[in-house]
């Protein structure tokens, strides 16, 4: 548009007449008035360029989507699906009557139950220690016990692998020494531990505002009614908490689901499996063949398990609205006193913290600096270096792997901010189609990374784009995860843009597009790149995806990862790669959050 | 209504219709319903109604940013919507500006640029050094010149509205409307930017649409007031025309505070009579005061009586000699505020409020009389 510097003197082609100009002096840049309201040229050019990115984003969620059901419906085995003729229901009777599914039911539910469990309990006393009491020490606890956010969860796999494997894990051992009993992380109980912990910062930002905003007058009028701390906190706290809480628990019952890594990693000694990790095997078999159609059953599955998990979820939130009570001023509450359990429980609190953050942290510091396994002691301390960083630029697999895994998320990053820019725009001025498309892309929400990586993969293998093995065909993958959470990132932000910024642009005589460049893009920007900054970090650490994806040039140091542990069990020189990753994905997601963590779904 | 020739007017609006239909229950909302007026030019208009009446619907329907059902709307003489031609001049292509209620400062922007985006952006553009000289002057005008580096958030209320003003007249706009502008600030700024706000329309001369539900604000700035109830119009006139000539009902109880007693008219009126009588539970009320009546009154037909409290003088019982709308009646309640009582007193069975004199010596239970003066006892005929 010709008008877009302040210098230019406006004007477009003469197209129409011009208004006479009366009794006021001869105007300097007068636009032409239009005769008529039909689209001009460039507004065609600017239609055809929203049915291409329209279309595009319709692709990008659709198709996979279509291409799981048609593959769970081919009786493949072996043979990848579009090879097989006819469609069948054999895969469904085939894990219906199998032995296994009971199996892996079993483990996925207590897997779930007891990861939400473990987060849920931890993360409820921790909102209300830092939000309701006069816990010592919050300034540095809080922070602290967010920390396993800025961590992919298979870095988080790979550091409580170190730091409590029975061998000679430090943790493994101290509780050896101390209690005089082995514990075994490649458990289901290790999987929650771990899970729960990894958890554990999610809902703990959920539940914060809760319990901050609850004004203390309720519990006052508690107080003074006679009621003691406890009849306070059971009959009025929790129960106007309550909302919040069971909203939290259902979206990390969706997480823990569709977790891969940590499940993966503890289980795949001990061949325990549940979903995500078991459509994995069935498709890149340690030995033997990979059997799709059972896999992409499974998938299907999961992804209806989601959908009833999310539906439950939005049903729950719909009906927190009667608890606004919880809303309101930002309070600063006078804590509650925790009198003479001050120290115990800033104790209990500061173990927590020690135990499941620091020690595994530090114990992947250490092993990345080792030449080879082995334990935490001074005398070691002489053998440390910093060969294996010096390995990961100088051996050209790692370097790769590293160059591999900043391409993909900075094309990734930035492909997901400007679509999902896009398609929240299009939901609030798009009309019905603009609607359509947010609502169609919120099924992704749905659809568990590994299966998702799964669909993406008997796509491309079909379709005859020459992607596969590429790192393109993890950027597609990854930007059609991502899209949705993006756009509702931004959407939040321009709901919440004053309708009268905007119109009083047009009155002052701007055209649509000036507007949205000068008014809308500015305002929004921040929460564009928080979301750009959020799928950079996300990108990074995505192991389940990046894996079903990966073929020998296009592999990220996850996959890397997930290689030396499994195979080649070269600890030390993956340490290395996981504190690397750690470092970049810790200061994008500091960054995210100095802009104040936002809240979407 | 007024006739005046088309060209003095700067903005007409005829048969201008807009509704709404629930989703839910199929339910048509009709928000503004057959409206019609004349804005003339270099006057300071204003829509006044309740919340929900259609002032702000219809001002945004001037303004391009919602559009009608039906009707047409001109602006200086060039129709800018016509739902039979299939004609709707978008927002940047008429000759407006206007301060939205909630002043729409961008806050991303410094002062000076949310004052400039008319001359950058806008209908009509400037070479850099002329927009610079332009927005200074105007924000010198409105008091902002030393804030023109600040960033607009670091304004306060009333500042910000006046940097919304700054940016819509430097439009140059044909018309500016304004909506609600002062609703968000508190009372003693309010009336301070009121004085303001009706000083600079009159230096710039500019044609003014403004939108309130506060009659105060109506009746101290404007040339001519629209009142609106419920997506219609009761009734259009200058402020004293409408407080001291009520037409309507509505009018007579939204503008002001009103006495209204029901009634039927006591005997026909004929289109010379300046003078109508009206029976009520009171007895038989005199008015002098009516606005011409939609279609000729006859005997028996259902009417209201109109009188403003301060129109009632309260005397001693029997001082006073005979003469019209004299009633007996007793007082209620007697509030004092210095410069005046305020009365509620019984006449029979209806209660009318009053202002007595300050230091009328009466109590509540005393009898007394009260006198309606013909001369301001309006005949509401609905």
């Amino acid at each position: 548009m010709q008008s877009g510097t302040p210098l230019s003197t406006g004007g477009r082609p003469p197209t129409g007449t011009r208004p006479p100009t009366g009794t006021r002096p001869q105007r300097t840049g007068v636009r032409p008035e239009p005769t008529d309201v039909h689209p001009h040229r460039r507004d065609r050019v600017l239609i055809g360029v929203n049915i291409v990115i329209g279309a595009i984003i319709a692709y990008l969620m659709l198709f996979p989507l279509g291409m799981l059901l048609f593959s769970s419906l081919k009786d493949s085995e072996t043979k990848l699906p579009f090879q097989v003729p006819g469609f069948t229901l054999a895969n469904f009777t085939a894990i219906f009557s199998s032995k296994r599914l009971v199996e892996v039911a079993l483990n996925s539910l207590i897997f779930v139950v007891g990861t939400v469990g473990l987060a849920l309990v931890i993360s409820v006393s921790l909102a209300y220690l830092f939000e309701r009491t006069d816990i010592p020490g919050r300034r540095f606890l809080a922070p602290s016990t967010l920390a396993p956010m800025a961590v992919p969860a298979t870095v988080m796999a790979v550091a409580w692998v170190l730091a409590a494997n029975p061998t000679n894990g430090p943790i493994a051992i101290v509780i050896e020494r101390i209690f005089g009993f082995t514990i075994d992380i490649y458990s289901l109980p290790g999987m929650i531990l771990v899970a729960g912990i990894f958890g554990v910062p999610g809902m703990y930002i959920m539940l914060a505002p809760t319990f901050a905003r609850l004004n203390l007058e309720f519990e006052e009028a508690a107080a003074t009614s006679g009621a003691g701390w406890w009849t306070r906190t059971r009959k009025v706290v929790l129960p106007l908490t309550m909302p919040g809480i069971t909203a939290a628990s259902m979206l990390l019952v969706v997480i823990a689901l569709e977790e891969f890594a940590i499940p993966a990693i503890l289980g795949m000694p001990d061949q325990i499996y549940v979903f995500s990790s078991l459509i994995q095997a069935s498709l890149q078999p340690p030995s033997g063949l990979a059997n799709y159609g059972q896999a992409s059953a499974y998938g299907i599955m999961l992804v209806l398990l989601s959908l009833v998990m999310i539906a439950v979820y939005r049903r729950q939130t719909r009906e927190s609205h009667r608890f606004q009570v919880v809303g309101g001023k930002g309070y600063r509450s006078t804590p509650v006193r925790l009198g003479r359990w001050r120290i115990p429980i800033f104790t209990i609190v500061f173990l927590y913290v020690l135990v499941a953050i620091i020690v595994p942290i530090l114990t992947l510091v250490w092993t990345s600096l080792t030449p080879y396994l082995q334990p935490i002691s001074l005398d070691n301390l002489g053998a440390l270096s910093l060969a294996n960083y010096t390995a990961i630029f100088t051996n050209p697999s790692l370097s790769q792997a590293v160059i591999n895994t900043l391409v993909i998320s900075l094309v990734t990053a930035t492909l997901t901010a400007g679509f999902a820019l896009w398609l929240a725009l299009a939901a609030s001025r798009g009309g019905r189609i603009g609607r359509w498309l947010f609502d169609i892309s919120f099924l992704v929400f749905a659809i568990p990374a590994v299966v998702l990586g799964m669909a993406v993969l008997f796509l491309y293998l079909y379709l005859p784009f020459p992607i596969y093995g590429t790192i393109w065909i993890i950027i597609i993958a990854f930007t059609t995860r991502y899209v949705p959470r993006g756009s509702r990132m931004i959407q939040t932000a321009l709901l919440q843009l004053d309708k009268g910024l905007e119109e009083v642009g047009r009155v002052s005589g701007a055209s649509k597009g000036v507007v949205l460049r000068r008014v809308i893009f500015p305002l929004v920007a921040p929460a564009v790149s928080s979301t750009w900054l959020w799928v950079f970090a996300h990108s990074l650490g995505e192991l389940p995806i990046a894996l079903l994806l990966s073929s020998s040039d296009n592999r990220t140091v996850v996959v890397l990862l997930w290689d030396m542990i499994g195979e080649s069990a070269n600890y030390p020189e993956a340490s290395a790669l996981a504190v690397l990753l750690l470092a970049l994905s810790a200061v994008s997601v500091w960054w995210v959050n100095r802009r104040g963590v936002q809240k979407h779904i | 209504m007024q006739k005046l020739v088309a060209t003095d007017h700067s903005v007409q609006i005829s048969g201008l219709q807009k509704q709404f239909t629930r989703h839910d229950s199929g339910e048509v909302n009709r928000v503004i319903d057959d409206v019609s007026f004349a804005v003339p030019k270099n006057s300071f208009f204003t829509l006044l109604g309740p919340s929900g009446c259609g002032k702000t619907t219809t001002l945004r329907c001037l303004a391009g940013l919602e559009t009608a059902d039906g009707g047409e709307i001109w602006m200086n003489g060039k129709a800018v919507f016509s739902a039979a031609a299939g004609r709707d001049v978008p927002p940047d292509s008429r000759p407006i500006a206007m301060v939205p209620q909630s002043y729409g400062i961008w806050p991303h922007m410094k002062v000076f640029d949310n004052a400039a985006f008319p001359l950058r952006y806008g209908r009509k553009t400037y070479p850099r050094p002329e927009t610079q000289r332009r927005v200074l002057a105007m924000l010198e005008q409105v008091g902002l010149s030393e804030y023109a580096d600040r960033w607009s958030t670091q304004l306060s209320g009333g500042q910000q509205q006046r940097l919304a003003l700054a940016r819509a007249l430097l439009c140059e706009p044909e018309v500016l409307l304004l909506d609600e502008p002062l609703s968000n600030l508190d009372a003693k700024l309010r009336s301070q930017l009121r004085a303001e706000l009706r000083s600079f329309q009159q230096k710039f001369g500019v044609t003014t649409i403004y939108v309130t539900h506060d009659q105060g604000e109506a009746l101290a700035m404007s040339d001519t007031i629209v009142v609106m109830n419920r997506g219609r119009i009761e009734q259009i006139g200058s402020p004293s025309e409408i407080y001291d000539s009520p037409a309507t009902r509505f009018v007579a109880d939204f503008v002001g505070s009103a006495n209204l007693i029901p009634g039927v008219l006591d005997r026909p009126a004929g289109p010379r009579d300046r003078v109508v009588d009206a029976k009520t539970t009171l007895g038989v009320v005199r008015c002098e005061r009516f606005t011409t009546p939609p279609a000729p009154p006859t005997a028996g037909q259902e009417m209201s009586v109109c009188i403003r409290p301060e129109n009632i003088r309260v005397v001693t019982a029997s001082r006073e000699p005979e003469g019209p709308n004299r009633f007996p009646a007793r007082i209620m309640t007697a509030e004092y505020l210095g410069d005046r009582q305020e009365m509620v007193v019984a006449v029979g069975d209806v209660t009318l409020r009053a202002h007595a004199d300050a230091h009328f010596d009466a109590r509540p239970g005393d009898d007394v009389t009260v006198v309606l003066d013909p001369a301001w006892t309006v005949a509401l005929w609905s």
